[in-house]
């Protein structure tokens, strides 16, 4: 996929991507292996490519878990949404911490459903001292009064 | 020069300079800062969580919730995530009607601003000057939705309440009147020697920091990124609306102060526009039925790029619900800039961003039983505090 703009396009290989659908809100979201998102961002990056991460987006599916990053190029303000599938039994993904901004959005997917981010400096941003091994935001996850 | 001792102190949760709790962990050797962390998370009532068990039309007032100065701007922005996920169309006048009271809330939300800044240095006289100028605009919000805040304006499909002719004209009244104050303000805080010494040249967010740390807002317009979604990925009536986007290359907190006083009059000359082009019809179109698809939803919040995700699967309660809010974003690069500042300076820094706290932290249900807390209840709330009256 190619945002066009004198020559500053992100840029994603064909081969990275598994799939391309379209949101409601008409944003292209690209599907790509979780190994290869830190390959991408940093490219992004060290090309000088100035790109602005909105956000990530967790989604417990309850077999697996969705990451969408949410990403925006500072030279046309068009959106890039990036996603990949994390399945249960392996939840490890490179951090792209290269961009200071991911670290709190990363730490919190972290603590809240369980996600473990290699080589990020943060795993707890809201959550208090010594809340261990449970992660509030997977549908599995009840209250004391069972909601 | 004399070598101080490095020391570590802990400003807030509950911290005279900070209007909401928040820790911050500064290591300081003498006066200086050599380190610094935020700690949040004090304000967390599971927002997020609580909207999978609830219907959009309650999660809209659950949004609402969610800030307190900037309110609208987080129920608007879940109405238009849900609408766009059903692919549901409102009627033009309620857009129209959303942009006016944005741009309203961004003018109370940036006076506010101009007044805890103020504040924040000991400039209490021009504090209580612009607060008193605010509300102007606190009653016209009142006049025209009910409310002075937590509007509950929106309903997913359009909004609630009507721009009568009264109301226009009450607010077509009120501009001129706004306007003089506004000219009043820019010209004290764009001029006065106690705000100049304090702001310029404290907390410079260099353009590389702040695209490293992907900061939004006003906070990126003075660092000199020319960004502003009204402009460039217009929502509602936003295409139809002439204003300039102000920006400013320099990145300390006078620069902050500029921005957000020019922004104040373009948003009144947006609420003008609105007030001469509103078409007449109707402001609702019910969504009714299950909703099956996820949308993308940003808006320009008064402290910048607020963002909502909703994913719903054949259901009329969210699968999922995420909120970005400006400040979570903003966070990161008033941490950084705290590195060799003065300790005086840590209010006028974290100010600077516009920090709403209570946006940032909305993620977790913190209703839990464990061996050394318990929850009181309202019963027990009451009996401490009687019992403690009756001492006294």
């Amino acid at each position: 996929m190619k945002l066009e703009k004198e020559g500053l396009e992100l840029h994603i290989d064909a081969e990275k991507i598994i799939e391309t659908t379209i949101l409601n809100s008409k944003e292209e979201v690209i599907q790509i292996a979780p190994s290869s998102l830190l390959e991408i961002v940093e490219k992004w990056v060290y090309t000088d490519r100035k790109i602005h991460l909105s956000t990530i987006v967790g989604i417990d599916n309850e077999t697996d878990i969705t990451l969408i990053y949410y990403f925006m190029n500072h030279d046309d303000f068009k959106t890039l949404v990036l996603k990949t599938v994390l399945p249960y039994d392996n939840l490890e993904i490179d951090s792209i911490s290269l961009l200071t901004g991911s670290a709190v959005y990363e730490g919190e997917i972290a603590e809240m459903f369980g996600v473990k981010f290699n080589g990020n400096p943060m795993n707890k941003v809201f959550l208090p001292d010594g809340w261990e091994g449970e992660y509030p935001m997977r549908k599995s996850w009840k209250n004391k009064e069972g909601k | 020069m004399e070598k101080y001792e490095r020391s570590q102190f802990n400003l807030g949760p509950q911290h005279p300079a900070l209007k909401e709790p928040e820790t911050f962990k500064v290591v300081v050797e003498g006066e200086k800062i050599v380190e610094a962390q935020a700690i949040l998370g004090h304000t967390h009532r599971g927002i997020e969580k609580l909207a999978e068990s609830r219907d959009f039309e309650k999660t809209l007032f659950l949004a609402e919730r969610i800030c307190g100065i900037c309110s609208f701007a987080h129920n608007a922005n879940f109405a238009r995530a849900t609408e766009l996920a059903a692919n549901h169309e409102i009627p033009e006048r309620a857009n129209y009607l959303r942009v006016l009271v944005a741009e309203m809330e961004r003018l109370h939300s940036h006076l506010l601003w101009i007044g805890v800044l103020s504040h924040e240095i000991g400039f209490d006289t021009f504090y209580l000057l612009v607060w008193n100028d605010r509300e102007i605009i606190m009653d016209l919000l009142e006049t025209l939705t009910g409310n002075r805040v937590n509007y509950g304006m929106n309903q997913v499909g359009g909004v609630r309440s009507d721009l009568t002719p009264e109301i226009k004209s009450e607010i077509k009244k009120q501009i001129p009147k706004l306007y003089d104050k506004l000219v009043k303000i820019k010209n004290i805080a764009l001029n006065n020697k106690s705000i100049i010494a304090r702001t310029r040249n404290v907390g410079i967010i260099s353009k590389e920091l702040a695209i490293k740390t992907c900061v939004t807002g006003p906070t990126a317009r003075s660092s000199g990124l020319n960004w502003d979604l009204r402009r460039d990925d217009p929502y509602f009536v936003y295409d139809k609306m002439d204003f300039k986007v102000p920006i400013s290359t320099k990145g300390d907190v006078y620069s902050k102060i500029i921005l957000r006083v020019e922004e104040l009059f373009e948003s009144l000359k947006i609420v003008e526009q609105v007030l001469e082009q509103i078409p007449e019809g109707e402001i609702y179109n019910r969504l009714r039925g299950k909703i099956t698809g996820s949308a993308f939803s940003r808006i320009e919040a008064p402290r910048g790029e607020n963002i909502h995700f909703v994913d719903y699967r054949n259901d009329n309660t969210p699968y999922r619900f995420k909120v970005r809010a400006p400040t979570y974003a903003n966070v990161v690069s008033s941490v950084e800039v705290l590195v060799g500042h003065q300790i005086a300076d840590i209010p006028v820094i974290v100010a600077a961003n516009d920090p709403c706290f209570s946006c940032t932290d909305r993620t977790l249900v913190i209703d839990r039983d464990t061996d050394t807390k318990q929850l009181l209840t309202k019963a027990q709330l009451r009996k401490i505090s009687l019992a403690t009256y009756k001492e006294e």
